[in-house]
Protein backbone atom coordinates (compact mmCIF):
# COMPACT_ATOMS: atom_id res chain seq x y z
CA UNK A 1 0.00 0.00 0.00
CA UNK A 2 2.89 2.32 0.79
CA UNK A 3 4.88 1.66 -2.09
CA UNK A 4 2.87 3.45 -5.06
CA UNK A 5 1.85 6.50 -2.37
CA UNK A 6 5.65 7.07 -2.27
CA UNK A 7 5.88 6.68 -5.61
CA UNK A 8 3.15 9.18 -6.35
CA UNK A 9 4.92 12.06 -4.09
CA UNK A 10 8.13 11.45 -5.50
CA UNK A 11 6.78 12.05 -9.30
CA UNK A 12 4.66 15.20 -7.62
CA UNK A 13 7.79 16.24 -6.42
CA UNK A 14 9.82 16.00 -9.35
CA UNK A 15 7.36 18.50 -10.84
CA UNK A 16 7.57 20.50 -8.43
CA UNK A 17 11.36 20.92 -8.51
CA UNK A 18 11.21 21.81 -11.79
CA UNK A 19 8.77 24.91 -12.04
CA UNK A 20 9.07 25.88 -8.07
CA UNK A 21 11.74 26.80 -6.06
CA UNK A 22 9.42 27.39 -3.04
CA UNK A 23 7.51 24.50 -3.29
CA UNK A 24 10.90 22.10 -3.36
CA UNK A 25 11.93 23.19 -0.05
CA UNK A 26 8.31 22.59 1.01
CA UNK A 27 8.52 19.29 0.43
CA UNK A 28 10.93 17.23 3.12
CA UNK A 29 10.67 14.14 1.51
CA UNK A 30 13.74 13.67 -0.15
CA UNK A 31 16.13 17.14 0.35
CA UNK A 32 18.54 16.62 -2.31
CA UNK A 33 16.94 18.07 -5.61
CA UNK A 34 17.61 16.17 -8.29
CA UNK A 35 20.05 16.30 -10.73
CA UNK A 36 18.54 14.93 -13.50
CA UNK A 37 15.33 17.14 -13.86
CA UNK A 38 17.73 20.48 -13.14
CA UNK A 39 19.39 19.15 -16.66
CA UNK A 40 16.12 20.10 -18.47
CA UNK A 41 14.80 23.32 -16.92
CA UNK A 42 18.09 24.52 -19.04
CA UNK A 43 16.69 24.39 -21.98
CA UNK A 44 14.63 27.11 -23.10
CA UNK A 45 10.48 27.02 -23.51
CA UNK A 46 9.58 25.49 -26.71
CA UNK A 47 8.46 27.41 -29.89
CA UNK A 48 5.12 26.73 -30.95
CA UNK A 49 4.05 27.48 -34.62
CA UNK A 50 0.54 28.70 -34.66
CA UNK A 51 -1.92 27.17 -37.59
CA UNK A 52 -5.13 27.68 -37.81
CA UNK A 53 -7.77 25.19 -39.35
CA UNK A 54 -11.26 25.19 -40.56
CA UNK A 55 -13.59 22.99 -39.23
CA UNK A 56 -15.70 23.41 -41.85
CA UNK A 57 -19.22 21.39 -41.17
CA UNK A 58 -22.40 20.88 -43.53
CA UNK A 59 -25.61 20.31 -41.58
CA UNK A 60 -28.15 17.71 -42.25
CA UNK A 61 -30.20 18.70 -45.03
CA UNK A 62 -32.77 16.36 -44.78
CA UNK A 63 -34.30 15.02 -41.37
CA UNK A 64 -32.60 11.70 -40.07
CA UNK A 65 -34.83 9.02 -40.05
CA UNK A 66 -36.07 7.32 -36.67
CA UNK A 67 -35.00 4.89 -34.84
CA UNK A 68 -37.17 1.97 -33.60
CA UNK A 69 -38.18 3.81 -30.42
CA UNK A 70 -39.01 7.29 -32.33
CA UNK A 71 -40.46 5.66 -34.38
CA UNK A 72 -42.82 3.77 -32.41
CA UNK A 73 -43.58 7.13 -30.13
CA UNK A 74 -44.36 8.99 -33.25
CA UNK A 75 -47.35 6.23 -33.81
CA UNK A 76 -48.30 6.75 -30.27
CA UNK A 77 -48.37 10.38 -30.53
CA UNK A 78 -50.16 10.48 -33.84
CA UNK A 79 -52.85 8.03 -32.14
CA UNK A 80 -52.97 9.96 -29.31
CA UNK A 81 -54.27 13.64 -31.34
CA UNK A 82 -56.20 11.69 -33.13
CA UNK A 83 -58.23 9.73 -30.01
CA UNK A 84 -58.29 13.93 -28.03
CA UNK A 85 -59.07 15.58 -30.96
CA UNK A 86 -62.95 16.29 -32.17
CA UNK A 87 -64.02 16.47 -35.29
CA UNK A 88 -63.35 19.21 -37.53
CA UNK A 89 -65.41 21.26 -39.84
CA UNK A 90 -64.56 19.31 -42.73
CA UNK A 91 -65.18 16.13 -40.93
CA UNK A 92 -68.53 16.40 -39.98
CA UNK A 93 -69.44 18.07 -43.77
CA UNK A 94 -68.14 14.41 -44.71
CA UNK A 95 -70.40 12.88 -41.68
CA UNK A 96 -73.49 14.71 -43.12
CA UNK A 97 -72.73 14.13 -46.79
CA UNK A 98 -72.38 10.65 -46.38
CA UNK A 99 -76.00 10.65 -43.78
CA UNK A 100 -77.52 12.31 -46.99
CA UNK A 101 -76.36 9.77 -49.24
CA UNK A 102 -77.77 6.85 -47.75
CA UNK A 103 -81.28 8.60 -47.00
CA UNK A 104 -81.54 9.24 -50.76
CA UNK A 105 -79.87 5.91 -51.62
CA UNK A 106 -83.20 4.29 -49.23
CA UNK A 107 -85.49 6.85 -50.82
CA UNK A 108 -84.57 5.84 -54.50
CA UNK A 109 -84.83 2.37 -53.45
CA UNK A 110 -88.68 3.19 -52.60
CA UNK A 111 -89.40 4.72 -56.21
CA UNK A 112 -89.06 8.30 -54.56
CA UNK A 113 -87.42 11.17 -56.32
CA UNK A 114 -85.30 14.01 -54.12
CA UNK A 115 -84.35 16.98 -56.06
CA UNK A 116 -81.51 17.82 -53.69
CA UNK A 117 -77.72 16.69 -54.84
CA UNK A 118 -74.44 17.84 -53.53
CA UNK A 119 -72.48 19.44 -56.57
CA UNK A 120 -69.32 18.46 -54.71
CA UNK A 121 -69.00 16.47 -51.87
CA UNK A 122 -65.98 16.59 -49.10
CA UNK A 123 -64.94 13.04 -50.43
CA UNK A 124 -64.76 14.47 -54.04
CA UNK A 125 -62.30 17.35 -52.85
CA UNK A 126 -59.90 14.78 -51.16
CA UNK A 127 -59.25 12.98 -53.97
CA UNK A 128 -59.17 15.87 -55.92
CA UNK A 129 -56.18 16.62 -53.13
CA UNK A 130 -55.03 12.98 -53.47
CA UNK A 131 -54.60 13.76 -57.14
CA UNK A 132 -52.81 17.24 -56.57
CA UNK A 133 -50.09 15.36 -54.41
CA UNK A 134 -49.57 12.06 -56.48
CA UNK A 135 -48.39 14.96 -59.41
CA UNK A 136 -46.21 16.42 -58.00
CA UNK A 137 -42.39 14.67 -57.82
CA UNK A 138 -40.42 15.76 -54.48
CA UNK A 139 -36.70 15.27 -54.74
CA UNK A 140 -35.26 11.69 -53.43
CA UNK A 141 -33.76 11.37 -50.09
CA UNK A 142 -31.77 9.05 -51.13
CA UNK A 143 -28.17 10.49 -52.77
CA UNK A 144 -25.32 9.30 -54.60
CA UNK A 145 -22.18 8.00 -52.13
CA UNK A 146 -19.79 9.96 -53.37
CA UNK A 147 -17.35 11.63 -50.76
CA UNK A 148 -16.20 14.31 -52.92
CA UNK A 149 -19.92 15.55 -53.33
CA UNK A 150 -21.28 18.16 -50.49
CA UNK A 151 -24.78 16.33 -51.57
CA UNK A 152 -24.14 13.18 -50.05
CA UNK A 153 -25.22 11.67 -46.44
CA UNK A 154 -27.89 14.43 -46.80
CA UNK A 155 -29.25 13.46 -42.96
CA UNK A 156 -26.15 13.77 -41.23
CA UNK A 157 -23.69 16.28 -40.83
CA UNK A 158 -20.48 16.61 -42.45
CA UNK A 159 -17.06 17.81 -42.07
CA UNK A 160 -14.21 18.78 -44.80
CA UNK A 161 -11.45 16.43 -44.71
CA UNK A 162 -8.45 17.22 -46.89
CA UNK A 163 -5.05 14.90 -47.84
CA UNK A 164 -2.70 18.02 -46.91
CA UNK A 165 1.06 17.31 -47.24
CA UNK A 166 2.67 17.92 -43.17
CA UNK A 167 6.18 18.08 -43.54
CA UNK A 168 7.29 15.15 -45.81
CA UNK A 169 3.94 12.81 -45.52
CA UNK A 170 0.13 13.86 -46.60
CA UNK A 171 -2.35 13.39 -44.24
CA UNK A 172 -6.07 13.21 -43.76
CA UNK A 173 -6.63 16.06 -41.95
CA UNK A 174 -9.04 19.82 -41.41
CA UNK A 175 -7.66 21.66 -43.78
CA UNK A 176 -4.88 24.23 -42.16
CA UNK A 177 -2.27 27.06 -42.63
CA UNK A 178 0.40 28.87 -41.19
CA UNK A 179 -0.25 31.87 -39.07
CA UNK A 180 1.36 34.80 -40.86
CA UNK A 181 1.84 38.16 -38.64
CA UNK A 182 -0.59 40.62 -38.75
CA UNK A 183 -3.38 38.99 -38.96
CA UNK A 184 -5.88 37.53 -35.95
CA UNK A 185 -6.03 33.58 -36.35
CA UNK A 186 -9.70 33.95 -37.24
CA UNK A 187 -8.52 36.20 -40.28
CA UNK A 188 -6.14 33.16 -41.40
CA UNK A 189 -8.60 30.90 -41.24
CA UNK A 190 -10.67 32.49 -43.52
CA UNK A 191 -7.97 32.49 -45.43
CA UNK A 192 -7.01 29.30 -45.44
CA UNK A 193 -10.58 28.18 -46.73
CA UNK A 194 -10.20 30.87 -49.55
CA UNK A 195 -6.72 29.45 -50.34
CA UNK A 196 -7.75 25.67 -50.04
CA UNK A 197 -11.51 25.19 -51.09
CA UNK A 198 -11.28 27.90 -53.82
CA UNK A 199 -13.69 30.77 -54.07
CA UNK A 200 -16.93 29.02 -54.92
CA UNK A 201 -17.35 28.01 -51.64
CA UNK A 202 -19.29 30.15 -49.37
CA UNK A 203 -18.96 29.43 -45.90
CA UNK A 204 -20.29 31.22 -42.61
CA UNK A 205 -17.57 31.20 -39.19
CA UNK A 206 -18.72 30.82 -35.66
CA UNK A 207 -17.82 33.62 -33.86
CA UNK A 208 -14.17 34.55 -33.27
CA UNK A 209 -12.69 32.17 -30.78
CA UNK A 210 -11.49 28.86 -31.57
CA UNK A 211 -12.85 25.39 -30.47
CA UNK A 212 -10.36 23.12 -30.52
CA UNK A 213 -6.53 23.03 -30.09
CA UNK A 214 -4.44 20.57 -31.37
CA UNK A 215 -0.49 20.37 -30.22
CA UNK A 216 1.78 17.96 -31.72
CA UNK A 217 5.77 18.16 -31.96
CA UNK A 218 8.22 18.11 -34.57
CA UNK A 219 10.47 15.56 -35.19
CA UNK A 220 13.92 17.25 -33.87
CA UNK A 221 16.13 16.00 -36.81
CA UNK A 222 14.66 18.66 -39.58
CA UNK A 223 15.97 21.24 -37.71
CA UNK A 224 13.32 23.82 -37.71
CA UNK A 225 12.87 27.06 -35.70
CA UNK A 226 9.76 25.54 -34.37
CA UNK A 227 9.69 22.40 -31.65
CA UNK A 228 5.96 21.99 -32.41
CA UNK A 229 3.13 22.67 -34.16
CA UNK A 230 -0.44 24.36 -32.95
CA UNK A 231 -3.45 24.08 -34.62
CA UNK A 232 -6.43 26.10 -33.84
CA UNK A 233 -9.36 25.20 -34.72
CA UNK A 234 -12.53 27.50 -36.13
CA UNK A 235 -15.85 26.04 -37.10
CA UNK A 236 -17.66 27.22 -40.11
CA UNK A 237 -20.70 26.40 -41.59
CA UNK A 238 -21.16 25.31 -45.10
CA UNK A 239 -23.49 27.56 -47.28
CA UNK A 240 -22.98 27.10 -50.76
CA UNK A 241 -20.59 26.03 -53.06
CA UNK A 242 -18.43 23.35 -54.07
CA UNK A 243 -15.06 22.79 -52.82
CA UNK A 244 -12.50 23.08 -56.02
CA UNK A 245 -8.78 21.67 -54.40
CA UNK A 246 -6.08 24.09 -56.59
CA UNK A 247 -2.99 24.32 -53.93
CA UNK A 248 -0.72 22.02 -54.51
CA UNK A 249 -0.68 21.07 -50.93
CA UNK A 250 -4.23 19.74 -51.06
CA UNK A 251 -4.49 16.43 -53.57
CA UNK A 252 -7.51 15.63 -52.06
CA UNK A 253 -10.81 16.17 -50.66
CA UNK A 254 -14.07 14.48 -48.83
CA UNK A 255 -16.83 14.94 -47.05
CA UNK A 256 -17.04 12.83 -44.34
CA UNK A 257 -19.72 12.22 -41.40
CA UNK A 258 -18.15 12.19 -37.25
CA UNK A 259 -18.37 8.73 -37.68
CA UNK A 260 -16.20 8.17 -40.77
CA UNK A 261 -13.58 10.31 -39.24
CA UNK A 262 -11.63 7.42 -37.79
CA UNK A 263 -10.55 5.42 -40.84
CA UNK A 264 -8.89 8.38 -42.38
CA UNK A 265 -7.50 9.98 -39.73
CA UNK A 266 -4.56 9.48 -37.19
CA UNK A 267 -6.24 8.41 -34.04
CA UNK A 268 -4.51 11.06 -31.73
CA UNK A 269 -5.85 13.85 -34.38
CA UNK A 270 -9.46 12.15 -33.99
CA UNK A 271 -9.58 11.79 -30.63
CA UNK A 272 -8.72 15.61 -30.22
CA UNK A 273 -11.14 16.72 -33.23
CA UNK A 274 -14.36 14.02 -31.94
CA UNK A 275 -14.20 16.34 -28.56
CA UNK A 276 -15.30 19.43 -30.05
CA UNK A 277 -17.51 18.04 -33.32
CA UNK A 278 -21.13 17.33 -32.09
CA UNK A 279 -23.45 14.71 -33.94
CA UNK B 1 -109.16 62.27 -44.24
CA UNK B 2 -109.85 62.87 -47.74
CA UNK B 3 -112.38 60.70 -47.87
CA UNK B 4 -114.07 62.12 -45.29
CA UNK B 5 -113.97 65.75 -46.90
CA UNK B 6 -115.11 63.87 -50.42
CA UNK B 7 -117.81 62.70 -48.60
CA UNK B 8 -119.05 65.72 -47.07
CA UNK B 9 -118.97 67.95 -50.19
CA UNK B 10 -121.02 65.06 -51.85
CA UNK B 11 -123.21 65.65 -49.82
CA UNK B 12 -123.86 69.22 -49.71
CA UNK B 13 -124.60 68.97 -53.41
CA UNK B 14 -128.26 66.91 -52.51
CA UNK B 15 -131.09 69.40 -52.18
CA UNK B 16 -132.51 68.37 -48.83
CA UNK B 17 -136.20 67.79 -49.35
CA UNK B 18 -137.28 66.71 -46.04
CA UNK B 19 -140.28 64.49 -44.64
CA UNK B 20 -143.06 64.53 -47.07
CA UNK B 21 -145.99 63.26 -45.28
CA UNK B 22 -145.41 65.83 -42.86
CA UNK B 23 -145.19 68.24 -45.46
CA UNK B 24 -143.08 70.56 -43.89
CA UNK B 25 -139.63 71.62 -45.01
CA UNK B 26 -136.86 72.54 -42.99
CA UNK B 27 -134.95 74.06 -45.62
CA UNK B 28 -136.65 76.26 -48.32
CA UNK B 29 -133.35 76.26 -50.71
CA UNK B 30 -133.18 74.49 -53.54
CA UNK B 31 -130.13 75.01 -54.23
CA UNK B 32 -126.96 72.72 -52.26
CA UNK B 33 -125.72 74.34 -49.65
CA UNK B 34 -121.97 73.56 -50.43
CA UNK B 35 -120.42 73.99 -47.14
CA UNK B 36 -116.46 73.66 -47.39
CA UNK B 37 -114.04 71.87 -45.37
CA UNK B 38 -110.54 73.16 -45.64
CA UNK B 39 -107.88 71.11 -47.12
CA UNK B 40 -105.64 68.97 -44.32
CA UNK B 41 -102.12 69.86 -44.52
CA UNK B 42 -100.24 67.01 -43.44
CA UNK B 43 -97.46 68.59 -41.97
CA UNK B 44 -96.88 70.31 -38.48
CA UNK B 45 -96.00 74.33 -38.41
CA UNK B 46 -92.24 74.71 -38.29
CA UNK B 47 -90.41 74.89 -35.00
CA UNK B 48 -88.94 77.97 -33.90
CA UNK B 49 -85.13 77.76 -34.70
CA UNK B 50 -83.05 78.11 -31.91
CA UNK B 51 -80.38 80.79 -31.55
CA UNK B 52 -76.82 78.96 -29.84
CA UNK B 53 -74.26 81.16 -28.92
CA UNK B 54 -71.35 80.45 -30.87
CA UNK B 55 -68.95 80.80 -28.16
CA UNK B 56 -70.88 78.26 -26.68
CA UNK B 57 -70.63 75.88 -29.49
CA UNK B 58 -66.63 76.78 -29.93
CA UNK B 59 -66.49 75.72 -26.05
CA UNK B 60 -68.15 72.44 -26.90
CA UNK B 61 -66.38 71.49 -30.03
CA UNK B 62 -63.11 72.61 -27.82
CA UNK B 63 -64.09 70.13 -24.72
CA UNK B 64 -65.24 66.90 -27.50
CA UNK B 65 -61.94 67.51 -29.26
CA UNK B 66 -59.21 67.49 -25.78
CA UNK B 67 -61.46 64.79 -24.86
CA UNK B 68 -60.65 62.55 -27.90
CA UNK B 69 -57.08 63.90 -27.74
CA UNK B 70 -56.65 62.45 -24.16
CA UNK B 71 -58.13 59.08 -25.17
CA UNK B 72 -55.28 59.07 -27.87
CA UNK B 73 -52.98 59.92 -26.23
CA UNK B 74 -54.12 57.02 -23.46
CA UNK B 75 -53.95 54.67 -26.61
CA UNK B 76 -50.29 55.58 -27.24
CA UNK B 77 -49.05 55.35 -24.04
CA UNK B 78 -50.21 51.97 -22.79
CA UNK B 79 -51.55 50.51 -25.96
CA UNK B 80 -54.93 48.72 -26.75
CA UNK B 81 -56.22 47.15 -23.63
CA UNK B 82 -56.94 43.33 -24.69
CA UNK B 83 -59.41 41.28 -23.07
CA UNK B 84 -58.54 38.71 -20.55
CA UNK B 85 -58.24 35.32 -21.22
CA UNK B 86 -60.79 34.33 -18.52
CA UNK B 87 -63.18 36.50 -19.86
CA UNK B 88 -62.95 34.78 -23.10
CA UNK B 89 -65.90 32.61 -23.98
CA UNK B 90 -64.59 31.00 -27.06
CA UNK B 91 -67.21 29.96 -30.40
CA UNK B 92 -70.33 29.61 -29.31
CA UNK B 93 -71.53 27.67 -32.16
CA UNK B 94 -68.39 24.82 -31.62
CA UNK B 95 -69.90 24.93 -27.87
CA UNK B 96 -73.50 24.21 -29.02
CA UNK B 97 -71.81 21.31 -31.28
CA UNK B 98 -69.26 19.56 -28.91
CA UNK B 99 -71.45 16.15 -28.48
CA UNK B 100 -72.06 15.96 -32.49
CA UNK B 101 -68.00 16.38 -32.58
CA UNK B 102 -66.71 13.58 -30.39
CA UNK B 103 -65.32 10.65 -32.38
CA UNK B 104 -66.73 7.21 -31.72
CA UNK B 105 -63.61 5.32 -30.67
CA UNK B 106 -63.36 1.76 -29.45
CA UNK B 107 -62.79 1.18 -26.69
CA UNK B 108 -59.13 0.56 -25.06
CA UNK B 109 -58.21 -2.91 -23.38
CA UNK B 110 -55.80 -3.03 -20.58
CA UNK B 111 -53.46 -4.37 -22.75
CA UNK B 112 -53.22 -1.71 -24.61
CA UNK B 113 -53.05 1.10 -22.33
CA UNK B 114 -50.37 -0.98 -20.62
CA UNK B 115 -48.39 -0.93 -23.86
CA UNK B 116 -48.78 2.78 -24.03
CA UNK B 117 -47.62 3.43 -20.15
CA UNK B 118 -44.57 0.97 -20.82
CA UNK B 119 -43.71 3.13 -23.61
CA UNK B 120 -43.89 6.37 -22.15
CA UNK B 121 -41.53 5.42 -19.88
CA UNK B 122 -39.48 3.45 -22.34
CA UNK B 123 -39.51 7.27 -24.37
CA UNK B 124 -39.00 9.45 -21.24
CA UNK B 125 -35.59 7.01 -20.21
CA UNK B 126 -34.53 7.50 -24.06
CA UNK B 127 -34.63 10.90 -24.07
CA UNK B 128 -33.08 11.43 -20.38
CA UNK B 129 -30.24 9.66 -21.91
CA UNK B 130 -29.73 11.37 -25.12
CA UNK B 131 -30.52 14.90 -22.92
CA UNK B 132 -27.64 13.72 -20.77
CA UNK B 133 -25.19 13.01 -23.55
CA UNK B 134 -25.61 16.01 -24.83
CA UNK B 135 -25.23 17.99 -22.08
CA UNK B 136 -21.85 15.85 -21.51
CA UNK B 137 -20.72 17.07 -25.34
CA UNK B 138 -21.43 20.52 -24.83
CA UNK B 139 -19.45 20.46 -21.65
CA UNK B 140 -16.44 19.23 -23.78
CA UNK B 141 -16.72 21.53 -26.44
CA UNK B 142 -16.80 24.18 -23.69
CA UNK B 143 -13.63 22.82 -22.25
CA UNK B 144 -12.28 22.01 -25.28
CA UNK B 145 -12.66 26.16 -26.54
CA UNK B 146 -11.24 26.82 -23.08
CA UNK B 147 -8.16 24.96 -23.36
CA UNK B 148 -7.86 26.70 -26.78
CA UNK B 149 -8.02 30.25 -25.67
CA UNK B 150 -5.83 29.40 -22.82
CA UNK B 151 -3.56 27.70 -25.28
CA UNK B 152 -3.56 31.12 -27.41
CA UNK B 153 -3.36 33.37 -24.26
CA UNK B 154 0.30 31.06 -23.64
CA UNK B 155 1.04 32.20 -27.14
CA UNK B 156 0.21 36.05 -27.83
CA UNK B 157 -2.03 38.38 -25.22
CA UNK B 158 -2.50 40.12 -29.11
CA UNK B 159 -4.05 36.95 -30.94
CA UNK B 160 -6.14 36.27 -27.82
CA UNK B 161 -7.73 39.34 -27.12
CA UNK B 162 -9.18 39.39 -31.03
CA UNK B 163 -10.28 35.77 -30.33
CA UNK B 164 -12.11 36.42 -27.21
CA UNK B 165 -14.05 39.59 -29.31
CA UNK B 166 -18.23 39.17 -29.68
CA UNK B 167 -18.55 38.70 -33.09
CA UNK B 168 -21.01 41.20 -33.82
CA UNK B 169 -21.52 40.02 -37.37
CA UNK B 170 -22.60 36.62 -36.08
CA UNK B 171 -26.58 37.13 -34.91
CA UNK B 172 -28.78 37.04 -36.11
CA UNK B 173 -27.55 33.57 -37.68
CA UNK B 174 -30.67 31.85 -39.67
CA UNK B 175 -30.35 28.02 -40.65
CA UNK B 176 -33.02 26.58 -42.41
CA UNK B 177 -34.06 22.63 -42.36
CA UNK B 178 -33.89 19.94 -41.62
CA UNK B 179 -36.60 19.05 -44.17
CA UNK B 180 -38.68 15.95 -45.14
CA UNK B 181 -37.30 15.76 -48.52
CA UNK B 182 -34.62 17.81 -49.74
CA UNK B 183 -35.40 20.81 -52.33
CA UNK B 184 -35.85 20.76 -55.61
CA UNK B 185 -33.17 22.16 -57.59
CA UNK B 186 -34.04 25.32 -60.04
CA UNK B 187 -37.61 24.82 -59.61
CA UNK B 188 -40.46 26.97 -60.06
CA UNK B 189 -42.99 27.33 -57.61
CA UNK B 190 -46.48 28.06 -59.28
CA UNK B 191 -48.38 30.57 -58.04
CA UNK B 192 -50.86 30.55 -55.51
CA UNK B 193 -54.37 31.88 -55.83
CA UNK B 194 -54.58 35.88 -54.93
CA UNK B 195 -56.63 38.22 -54.79
CA UNK B 196 -55.44 41.77 -56.23
CA UNK B 197 -56.53 44.44 -53.51
CA UNK B 198 -53.91 47.16 -55.17
CA UNK B 199 -56.61 50.37 -55.74
CA UNK B 200 -56.70 51.69 -58.97
CA UNK B 201 -57.52 55.20 -60.01
CA UNK B 202 -58.68 55.70 -63.25
CA UNK B 203 -58.34 59.99 -64.49
CA UNK B 204 -58.41 60.88 -67.78
CA UNK B 205 -55.21 63.44 -68.31
CA UNK B 206 -56.78 66.10 -69.92
CA UNK B 207 -59.20 66.46 -66.97
CA UNK B 208 -55.83 66.73 -64.64
CA UNK B 209 -56.65 70.30 -63.82
CA UNK B 210 -60.34 70.43 -62.78
CA UNK B 211 -60.22 67.32 -61.14
CA UNK B 212 -57.48 69.17 -58.92
CA UNK B 213 -59.49 72.08 -59.10
CA UNK B 214 -62.38 69.71 -57.16
CA UNK B 215 -59.39 68.52 -55.33
CA UNK B 216 -58.48 72.12 -53.57
CA UNK B 217 -62.22 73.13 -53.54
CA UNK B 218 -62.68 70.08 -51.08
Amino acid sequence: MSAPILRKKFTKYLINCQYSAIKRESLKIIQRPCPLLYSTTATEKPKWQLVSAVCLERLPIVSAKLNEIEAKFANLQETLEYEYSSLSEFEVRHKKEQALAAKKAKEQEHGIETGETVVQTAQDIEDLWERELKEFDPATREDSNDVKSVERDLDKKLLLVVKQKLGNKEHWVLPQIPWTEGETMRQSAERCLGSSCGSEINARFIGNAPSGVYKYNLPKDLNQDHDGVKVFFFKAHHVTGDVKPGKDTISEHMWLSKDELKDYMHPDYHRTISRFIMD
Amino acid sequence: MALLQKAFQQLSRIPFRGNLSNNRTLFTQTSPTLFKVTDVVSAEPLKKRRRTDPQLVAARDAKRKRRIEKAIKKLMKTGRKLKPVDEIEGDRKLQKEKKERNRELPTLSNEQLDNRAILMKEWNLYKGVQYKKECASINTMLECQAKALSELKLESEELYMAAIQVDYQLLPYEVNGPVRTPPIKGYDPPDGEYTDTTKTYEVEIGDVTTVLKQFIRK
